[in-house]
């Protein structure tokens, strides 16, 4: 469905999200924002982003019942539908971010002569966070088997799980920062890219549709068909 | 008078401070979603204080120089900006009123005030972005953003209190990895 090869240009998603997240949090209490949903979602389904929406649907879910039900607490009936819609908005926006490849939109800034310490830091940031989840789960085995409780001795809990996990932090970035230096990376010296990131065909054509998309629901929000 | 001294970032700082961005990021994961949609103007910031002050906290023990937060504030930005593009605007200006706050009294993180100051209040100051954002955005207005006045009050007040004591805790954490040797 959702071919990664294909995606949109790294820099165009990031905007596009960027906008989809604005207005789709200002169309929330429109009474056409269903027709605002469903014209975007059409427009993903043309691109193929088929599999990075249902990707989405756990989460669409998920979140979408837990407000819901937070706001359900003290809020109108209609404040209960917003926040759910709030929810949609933000995971409309979501779709375009999410099937961004980290290594092209570090690509894609490296050419828009971002600094690199800036797109070094940004790859390894995404990629860490993999590798320290799982370090993560790690310490938590180790504190369960050391018959440590969180419930019973909070404090203690605290200690075995932050000071390990500090430690690592230092043995790894100690580690990688060696491991970059070897290889010359540095933060003046301006790298070469490996693969341009152009605009293509399909770039232009969403960025058409996409306009064609949104610039009559701004013109409605505007007041526009009065 | 001492004035802010500018150093220039090694490699070595860049990959630690980023480290700690993803170690942030992820301690705050488990709560992010819930608070995310919440309207109430505070609570993210209250919800995100201790971790991001603990954490923070130890990053500027190691690396002590001035932008090291601004550093911080730019990493989680960008990868925040996958996920909820306005948090890049919000976690970029809160470190720079943070920073430059706590630069301004105490000069540099040799001071260990300073430290404790600027990763503190990291949290606090994502309130007033998070309101500009609020009415820009979604349009509401300052009042209803802010609903109940005491309860905005606590969590405002808990945002700053939470984030000091994450700050301090990250800052005991640093002692004892200094005493091992280790940071």
């Amino acid at each position: 469905m959702n071919n990664p090869e294909k995606n949109i240009h790294p820099i165009l998603s990031l905007l596009f999200s960027l906008i989809l997240f604005v207005t789709g949090l200002l169309f929330v209490k429109k009474p056409w924002f269903w027709i605002y949903l469903a014209s975007f979602f059409l427009l993903f389904l043309l691109f193929c982003f088929g599999r990075t929406m249902l990707r989405l649907i756990p989460f669409v879910l998920i979140l979408g019942a837990l407000t819901a039900g937070l706001t359900a607490v003290n809020g109108k009936p209609s404040d209960i539908l917003y926040a759910f819609y709030r929810v949609l908005a933000i995971a409309l926006a979501g779709v375009l971010s999410i099937s961004v490849k980290p290594i092209k939109l570090v690509r894609a800034f490296n050419q828009l002569k971002v600094p690199r310490w800036l797109t070094l830091g940004l790859l390894i940031v995404i990629r860490f966070m993999q590798i320290f989840y799982e370090e993560i789960q790690q310490i938590k085995q180790a504190i369960v088997v050391r018959g440590i409780r969180f419930t019973e001795t909070p404090l203690l809990w605290a200690r075995a799980f932050f000071i390990p996990l500090i430690v690592r932090v230092l043995n790894i970035s100690e580690g990688l920062a060696i491991s970059l230096e070897t290889r010359a990376f540095s933060t003046e010296s301006e790298g070469t890219s490996y693969e341009i990131i152009a605009f293509e065909k399909r770039d232009w054509l969403f960025t058409a549709l996409f306009s064609a998309c949104l610039l009559p629901f701004i013109y409605l929000s505007l007041g526009g068909l009065k | 008078m001492n004035k802010i001294k500018l150093e220039a970032f090694t490699i070595k700082d860049i990959v630690f401070l980023a480290v700690i961005t993803a170690v942030t990021l992820l301690a705050s994961a488990p709560i992010a979603p819930i608070v995310m949609t919440v309207t109430k103007l505070g609570a993210q910031a209250c919800a995100m204080a201790l971790p991001f002050g603990l954490l923070t906290s130890i990053g500027l023990r190691k690396v002590k120089k001035s932008g090291s937060l601004i550093i911080i504030g730019f990493f989680s930005g960008l990868v925040l900006l996958l996920m909820a593009p306005v948090m890049f605007f919000n976690q970029l200006v809160a470190t720079l009123l943070s920073e430059g706050l706590a630069l301004v009294l105490f000069k540099s993180y040799e001071n260990r005030k300073a430290v404790l100051f600027s990763a503190g209040l990291f949290s606090f100051f994502t309130i007033p972005t998070t309101a500009v954002v609020n009415i820009l955005a979604k349009g509401r207005t300052l009042a209803e953003q802010i609903g109940n006045p005491l309860s905005f009050i606590l969590l405002v007040v808990g945002a700053a209190a939470l984030g000091f004591a994450g700050a301090l805790i990250g800052n005991r954490i640093a002692d004892e990895l200094k005493k091992a040797g280790k940071l």
